[in-house]
């Protein structure tokens, strides 16, 4: 029985588990849950996650639901030889990684406020330009990390740099530029020339710069 | 030429080892590595990591951070935690923050069971322990939210009694997690159960909140966590240091808006 990943392509944390998915080189069935839809509040999916959040992952009789609880599952269970370190067993190591993820998910709360996209998609309303400060401050620390290592937890790719990335990622949905923070901007470079990054989040990525773009600046009506 | 009796100087040798011995132990006692949790008492997620170490039976050394003098912004705490967030964690040369992973970490380096682990080392098992970690932030959340415990002590708010709903939506989460285990993660108690517990908890003590009637299952869990032999000594003072200052405010902020 092969893995069932429950998967948003427009949504960060659900990319993050398919970029571990790609890194590990595990096979994996996607089932698209669309959120535009409100398909995660059904019935159904509140059976898989009572949370109704996507995404969640399906592993013959377990099920393990919020993004990097799945991630760091995937990695406990396969990941060997040179993917070890993706998730690295040392427990000082370790307590890097977990730390990042954890404090990861402030800064993807930072943009997501700031980006609005429920707001945007549902209810007509604009970003929160007002908190671009937060974004910012979420940036400096990403960058003061990098200050002291290749990538977010230490000299290796870990899974922490999957999630940072597609939550740093997801800014392109305005534009946001990284100018100001020249060591995000070259490792999110970095981690862009992975060979299963494109193929990850490209196309979740233009959903919502499209989506976005037609909310945000609609195509005036011309008349006579 | 000196002639030493053969006993004595086994005498000697045996002293010798003996002090060497004891003077080495004692220089390890001296600069023995001492785990230091720095923490705030009435915060729950500085209390959450103590409970682990309590569990855990570690020495360690705590050193309180006075945010209400704003000492976790200062360069001397910024140095232990760059992002100026309590709690942090130092063992020897590591430094470790956020609560969750300073949980983990402790678990992973010192728990010795190799059954009913605080921190299953199982795949499947550590799975529902750390999707619990993550989804009881949120839940955390919503617990807090309806509490407005910053807006109530920083500030002038009072409760949103409507907002209660948030609360009923996190019991039924944990009821939905507990399902018919004993604890939130299973049958044996782990570090999930601490973090997932704790802003029930805080409802309970902040605002007196004691509707189970639609939840018995997990009012007994609750219970079960507030009975283990290390809760009060890791919890105590600083709920009640965090219940009267929310209580007192809040009566102060009643008043005013009349």
């Amino acid at each position: 029985m092969v893995i069932v990943l429950y998967h948003a392509k427009i949504s960060p944390p659900s990319r993050g588990v398919l970029m571990t998915i790609r890194a590990l080189g595990l096979d994996c069935e996607i089932k698209e849950i669309s959120l535009f839809t409100g398909e995660q509040y059904g019935d159904d999916y509140k059976k898989i996650n009572p949370r109704s959040k996507v995404p969640a992952l399906v592993d013959e009789d377990i099920t393990v639901c919020e993004s990097r609880a799945i991630a760091c599952y995937l990695c406990n269970k396969y990941a060997k030889g040179d993917k070890a370190s993706l998730y690295p067993s040392d427990a000082n190591e370790r307590a890097i990684v977990d730390m990042q993820l954890y404090a990861g998910e402030w800064a993807a709360q930072n943009y997501l406020t700031y980006l609005n996209p429920a707001g945007v998609f549902r209810r007509g309303e604009k970003p929160k330009y007002e908190t671009e400060p937060q974004v910012k401050d979420s940036l400096t620390y990403t960058e003061n990390l990098l200050k002291k290592h290749k990538f977010i937890a230490g000299d290796n790719l870990t899974i922490a740099d999957f999630f940072a990335f597609t939550d740093v990622l997801f800014l392109d949905l305005l534009n946001f530029s990284l100018d100001e923070f020249p060591l995000v901007k070259a490792w999110r470079q970095n981690i862009t020339s992975l060979s299963y990054t494109s193929e990850v989040n490209d196309e979740g990525l233009k959903l919502g710069k499209d989506g976005f773009e037609a909310k945000l600046n609609p195509p005036k009506e011309t008349g006579f | 030429m000196i002639r030493v009796h053969g006993n004595t100087i086994l005498t000697c040798v045996i002293f010798l080892q003996i002090f060497e011995i004891h003077f080495s132990y004692s220089i390890r006692k001296t600069f023995k590595m001492v785990l230091k949790l720095y923490l705030m008492p009435a915060s729950p997620p500085s209390r959450n990591a103590l409970m682990v170490i309590n569990a855990l039976g570690l020495e360690h050394e705590i050193k309180p951070v006075n945010v209400a003098k704003g000492e976790q912004k200062q360069p001397e705490y910024l140095a232990v935690n760059p992002r100026g967030k309590i709690p942090a964690l130092q063992d020897g040369e590591y430094t470790i923050a956020e609560s969750r992973a300073i949980a983990c970490y402790l678990c992973n380096k010192y728990e010795k069971n190799s059954e009913n682990r605080l921190y299953p080392t199982c795949p499947q098992a550590r799975g529902v322990v750390d999707q619990l970690l993550y989804a009881s932030e949120n839940m955390n959340d919503m617990v807090i939210g309806y509490l407005n415990v910053g807006g109530v002590i920083f500030g002038s708010a009072v409760v949103d009694e409507e907002k209660v709903t948030e609360l009923h939506k996190a019991l039924a989460l944990a009821n939905t997690y507990l399902g018919s285990n004993n604890y939130v993660a299973g049958e044996h108690l782990t570090i999930a159960d601490f973090f997932t517990a704790s802003p029930f908890i805080m409802a309970e003590e902040l605002h007196d909140f004691n509707d189970y009637t639609n939840y018995p299952a997990v009012k007994a869990w609750i219970n079960r966590v507030r009975a283990l032999p290390y809760f009060d000594k890791t919890n105590n003072e600083g709920l009640a240091a965090i219940a009267k200052m929310y209580k007192d405010k809040l009566a102060a902020n009643k008043a005013a808006a009349k």
